[in-house]
């Protein structure tokens, strides 16, 4: 191997993510070649300035704060009618006014349904407005 | 496969806030300390770690373990690292926002350590000079210790590529210190 293939793997040596019949190859040109073996004592002695840099820590109460901002997350979506159990109530709701509606009978003093005589297009249509409205009103 | 980090995210995702404070005690440094080094500023690199942990509490439901959960959660900081290089680019704000002495004044150092915290700034400055991806490659091999095919999974390219980019960032690295070691 000469040694611009070399340099060209050398990188991936020091790694230890070469086959190992490249890795040989290499070993036993780096046994002969100064300059190679130079260069490779350069890429390690990189890889321990970059291994040395001051490290930073995050402060004390992080994960407690983190923590705490996730539960505000998720009681806000508790308490929201489009989060899980909001959105569940919602459905439910939709399923009950859709049997009373099948149910309910139909009296010209009442003012829900005379005007839904197509039904069904146009009463689940009007459902849905009762639900999104008791979601709004929320 | 990282089972006590795959039973954790499984119960995050069940809304379990134990699991995920000890998630984030597990991460949180070695996070920091990426992020860190990528940006270059150690305000934005805690707001991007904490970034990073919303966004894993938030898709820990969907999260499918092909790969690992530390591979997965720094793959979520390199995106949002990415993301603010993009912003900051856009604010032509990169240099300005660059914060290089904001550890130790030097004047408070002997001859030789001045030294070595000169050379370390210059370590810092010149890793953010880096083209993006090589920057990222070579810090999760260097100081995160991870293998081509992690780095490969998380900065979705080839494993020759990472090969190539961490040949490359190390090269361009050393002729920068051999410059800096001339002066």
């Amino acid at each position: 191997m000469r040694c611009q293939e070399v340099e060209s793997k050398i990188s991936a040596f020091m790694d230890d993510e070469l086959d190992s019949g490249v890795r040989q190859t290499i070993e036993i040109h780096l046994d002969s070649c100064g300059g190679c073996l130079e260069q490779l004592e350069g890429l390690r002695k990189l890889d321990g300035l970059l291994q040395k840099l001051p490290r930073v820590h995050v402060a004390p109460e992080f994960a407690e704060k983190l923590a705490l901002e996730v539960r505000t997350e998720a009681a806000a979506i508790e308490k929201s009618p489009f989060g899980r159990l909001g959105f569940l109530n919602g459905l439910l709701t939709l399923a009950h006014d859709f049997f009373d509606l099948l149910e309910r009978p139909k009296s010209p003093s009442t003012n829900t349904l005379d005007e839904f005589n197509d039904f069904p297009p146009l009463s689940m249509g009007y459902i849905y407005c009762r639900l999104l409205k008791q979601c709004g009103g929320e | 496969m990282d089972d006590s980090g795959l039973q954790l995210i499984r119960a995050i995702g069940k809304g379990d806030h134990v699991a995920f404070e000890h998630l984030v005690k597990r991460y949180q440094n070695p996070l920091l300390n990426f992020v860190y080094r990528y940006v270059g500023n150690r305000q934005t690199a805690e707001d991007l770690t904490q970034e990073v942990f919303l966004q894993v509490y938030r898709s820990a439901a969907r999260f499918e373990p092909k790969a690992r959960v530390s591979t997965w959660i720094f793959k979520i900081a390199y995106n949002l690292c990415m993301n603010e290089m993009k912003r900051r680019k856009r604010l032509a704000a990169h240099e300005r926002n660059m914060q290089m002495a904001e550890e130790q004044p030097a004047q408070f150092l002997s001859p030789d350590s001045i030294e070595r915290f000169e050379l370390k700034q210059f370590m810092i400055k010149t890793l953010v000079q880096l083209p993006e991806k090589q920057r990222a490659a070579l810090l999760l091999r260097v100081t995160k210790g991870l293998s081509y095919q992690e780095i490969s999974d998380i900065l979705g390219v080839s494993r020759p590529s990472v090969e190539s980019l961490l040949f490359r960032a190390r090269k361009q690295l050393r002729q920068l210190l051999a410059r800096y070691e001339m002066e």
